[in-house]
């Protein structure tokens, strides 16, 4: 099956989704699918993340399988939005038709349900039909898209404001990568379009994805005003025809090519209707002299604190300017009377309402209130100027102390200062370099080096006491030292025996033999040199529990030296090899025993 | 034989070779991610700044700038518990930071009654200052320089009562080391954030009690865990029973 199969939006948007942002909405590949190829079905939840993927129930006609989560993120003119996808494999397995039904999605303790979407199973290698948008093209695409605009009065005043609405309507497409609405704006001055709003609508028996953007127009002159068509650009996603390769290797069937299909995009800009209005110019007639320029519908507080001070102390005066209306182009009314020192006003313009802050210094006791205020508008539903007036608030000034008075620190006129300054607070800004990226297993091998140091540092210490230790035995204890020479000389001996074993000096063999075995046995285990007799050394040896058959060893070398020293007798070369090795066995033995 | 060994001995070669290309190209691609991050982050676009910053740790790289530029994007969310979840974890790769401690700092400020968990350990000043490694490789250098006093005291004759005194200072020094890694070590076992309010109840259920309420941000010790529940620890000492998922270890 290589028909392409062209993205549905067979699933419409969820039926409670829109609450608080969050958007919950179910789509296939197709509505349908051939019996031998799959088809690809996504529950999309916009304007969240990190939510786990909703658990499938067993659907009728198909085997489910999770595929895995997508997430996407995408920014239209500074405008951020992200979108979580969670995508599973519908594999047919009979022909029939069927209805993936509705599935709640649980978002934060909410609960979101999809809508259920119909899908027809085919036999295996039918053809499937194109889908709705296949092939959209020309006058097609023309029909599926369209923009409207609308304001919502045919009259009004300058200056006043008029909410202003463009809607995009989409049938069946994807569209991607919005920009706000551009309108040439002459005649009149608009906000910036705030956030827009996502809906669907039915209309012509189709459902249309609506997308509402939203603002205010300011009228600056009186007239006919005409709104040139408002302009938005995107970029449509469609499925692109999928190359026929006629290799037949495995992504040539039908499973394989419809999830291989890839997708294209293509700039579209989208134009709306024209619209016009009339302005009309503000009445002269009864127009107040402090007219602050303001239309529409508005509310004017006024506060003033501290009431009680001493002269010289500061009070904050602060008028809020609240209402429907051309709120930047107002001019707050002026704070000016006898008695005060006034410092320059700081405004701040917050959502709905106009702020003004001014710290005013009572300079008399003489001074008894803070003097009314009053604020004059054109108000539009009456069609009149209206003035409202705040106050007088009482206010007790108190004679101060010498040197209490307040000062403005670091500015010579009280008008550059407006009030002690407050610094703001925030986090410190981010990184620029990542710094050393170090994979999370790298922190391993350094421990594994920081305990192998450890092991090595105890056994160099270890070491180095033992050496140092022994070394002050050998220079403490010279019986240990001589007891530590005993058995290198002994050796010594034993070698100087094998070399006149060689050289064939039968008596000067049995001297080297005899003294390095005498001189050991002085040595190591005390036997007194003047003492030295068989009897003495046997009893040393048992002394130290040595086998019998060293001590038969040691007499028969002592009397083989004898003979050979005072009988002139040769003794065989192997019988002196072997008291060679006797000797040498001796001397272990005793080493090993004297430990 | 000779060919099986030297087609071993190059499957071996190629095996490291192509692990480290892999290994290289992921840290280019964590990188980029890192990158990406910032610029989300420059034009205020704080939530894709958080999906690029995971991004690289979900590539299983980690660093300092990593964790605060974390922070500092969730932060700019309104998610301060885990904004300070992870300023924290930052903090113990990077301590003397002070970027990052002044963004820990303002973070906790905006924490609802937030309580700091206060040492009476005199090693608490080294377990803040110091990272886990630093803080093992000192007390390691302290243990080696004891070492090293006194053999060389013993071999070039110096008096034994100077060599004693210099010995019990240095071991001192190594106590005091091995004391802040052993401290900052018990400190992290079980150390969370709670990263969504929660209530903590008497039992690990729903129908249990309400017993306090945990305001995201706080920092908590996990004691047990249960059937998705964990028992948590407030710095002041109760505990109490919160959905797992409202709570992340550092």
């Amino acid at each position: 099956m290589r028909k392409p199969m062209i993205t549905l939006m067979l699933a419409a948007v969820a039926l409670s989704a829109w609450a608080s942002d969050i958007g919950v909405k179910a789509t296939v590949t197709a509505g349908r699918v051939a019996l031998g190829t799959a088809l690809q079905y996504t529950i999309t939840v916009s304007g969240i993340q990190n939510i786990q993927p909703p658990v499938l129930p067993a659907v009728d006609g198909f085997d489910v399988r999770y595929s895995g989560p997508a997430t996407r993120v995408s920014v239209i003119n500074n405008t951020y939005a992200v979108e979580e996808s969670f995508n599973y494999v519908f594999i047919p397995l009979k022909e029939g038709k069927f209805t993936i039904p509705a599935i709640p999605v649980d978002v934060k303790g909410q609960t979101f349900t999809t809508e259920a979407i119909p899908v027809e199973v085919l036999p295996a290698g039918a053809e499937v039909s194109s889908a709705p948008d296949a092939g959209v093209k020309g006058k097609d695409l023309e029909s599926r898209m369209k923009l409207l605009m609308g304001v919502a009065r045919e009259k009004a005043y300058v200056g006043e404001a008029v909410p202003l609405t463009v809607r995009l309507y989409v049938n069946q497409l994807s569209l991607q990568e919005l920009s706000f609405p551009e309108i040439a704006q002459e005649g009149f001055r608009l906000d910036p379009f705030t956030e827009p709003k996502q809906f669907q609508e039915t209309a012509d028996g189709s459902a249309w994805q609506v997308v509402e953007f939203s603002t205010l127009l300011y009228p600056l002159k009186p007239g006919e005003t005409n709104i040139a068509p408002a302009l938005v650009r995107g970029s449509l996603l469609f499925k692109a025809e999928p190359s026929r390769d006629t290799s037949g290797g495995i992504f040539d069937d039908g499973f394989f090519g419809n999830f291989f299909s890839s997708y294209q995009k293509r700039p579209v800009t989208i134009s709306s209707n024209a619209a016009k209005f009339d302005v009309r110019p503000l009445p002269e007639e009864g127009k107040p002299a402090d007219f602050s320029g303001a239309v529409g519908e508005f509310d004017f507080k006024v506060e003033a604190s501290p009431r009680e001070v001493k002269s010289g102390d500061p009070v904050t005066l602060r008028m809020i300017l609240t209402g429907m209306g051309n709120m930047k182009g107002v001019s707050l009314p002026v704070f000016k009377a006898d008695g005060f020192k006034v410092y320059d006003p700081q405004i701040k313009d917050e959502a709905g309402r106009r702020v003004l802050e001014q710290v005013i210094i009572p300079t008399d006791t003489k001074v008894t209130e803070v003097p009314a205020l009053k604020f004059t508008y054109f108000d539009v539903p009456s069609g009149s100027y209206r003035t409202l007036e705040r106050g007088p608030f009482p206010l007790k000034v108190a004679p101060s102390a010498s040197g209490d008075e307040f000062q403005a620190m670091g500015f010579a006129r009280p008008s550059a200062v407006l009030a002690p300054e407050t610094l703001g607070r925030d986090i410190v800004f981010i990184k620029d370099n990542p710094g050393r990226l170090e994979q999370r297993t790298q922190g391993m091998s350094g421990r594994i080096v920081f305990y192998a140091m450890i092991a090595i540092y105890l056994q160099v210490w270890g070491a180095a006491l033992v050496f140092y230790l022994r070394r002050r035995r050998l220079l403490d204890d010279p019986k240990f030292a001589r007891q530590i020479a005993s058995a290198r000389e002994a050796r010594r001996m034993f070698h100087l025996a094998g070399e006149r074993l060689a050289a064939g000096d039968t008596k000067g063999f049995y001297d080297a033999l005899e003294k390095g075995l005498r001189d050991y046995f002085v040595a190591r285990l005390g036997v007194l040199p003047g003492g030295m007799d068989t009897a003495s050394i046997e009893k040393a040896l048992t002394g130290i529990r040595l086998d019998g058959k060293y001590l038969a060893g040691v007499r028969d070398i002592f009397k083989a030296a004898e003979h050979a020293r005072f009988a002139g007798m040769p003794a065989g070369v192997s019988a002196m090899r072997t008291h060679l090795a006797d000797a040498e066995d001796i001397v272990r033995a005793v080493e090993r025993r004297s430990r | 034989m000779k060919v099986l060994r030297h087609g071993g001995v190059c499957l071996v070669i190629l095996a490291a070779a192509t692990s480290a290309v892999w290994a290289q190209a992921d840290q280019r691609a964590a990188a980029a991610s890192f990158a990406a991050g910032v610029k989300a982050y420059h034009e205020a676009h704080y939530d894709a700044a958080v999906t690029f910053n995971e991004d690289v740790l979900a590539k299983g790289f980690v660093s300092p700038a990593v964790y605060y530029n974390l922070g500092n994007a969730w932060f700019k969310t309104g998610r301060t518990g885990k904004s300070v979840l992870n300023y924290l974890r930052a903090r113990q790769l990077a301590p003397r930071d002070s970027d990052l401690r002044a963004n820990l700092s303002y973070a906790r400020s905006m924490v609802e009654n937030y309580v700091p968990r206060k040492s009476a350990s005199i090693a608490a000043p080294a377990e803040s200052y110091f990272t886990d490694i630093e803080l093992q490789w000192l007390a390691l250098a302290a243990l080696g320089l004891t070492g090293l006093f006194v053999l060389s005291g013993l071999y070039a004759g110096m008096p034994r009562k100077r060599i004693v005194l210099g010995t019990v200072l240095l071991a001192l020094v190594t106590g005091y080391f091995s004391a802040a890694a052993f401290g900052q070590a018990i400190g992290r076992l079980g150390a969370a954030v709670c990263v969504g309010k929660s209530d903590a109840r008497f039992e690990p259920n729903t129908q249990g009690t309400v017993y306090f309420r945990v305001p995201e941000g706080t920092e908590l010790k996990i004691l047990r865990e249960k059937d998705g529940w964990v028992k948590i620890e407030r710095p002041d000492g109760k505990s109490g029973w919160v959905p797992g998922v409202s709570v992340e270890k550092i």
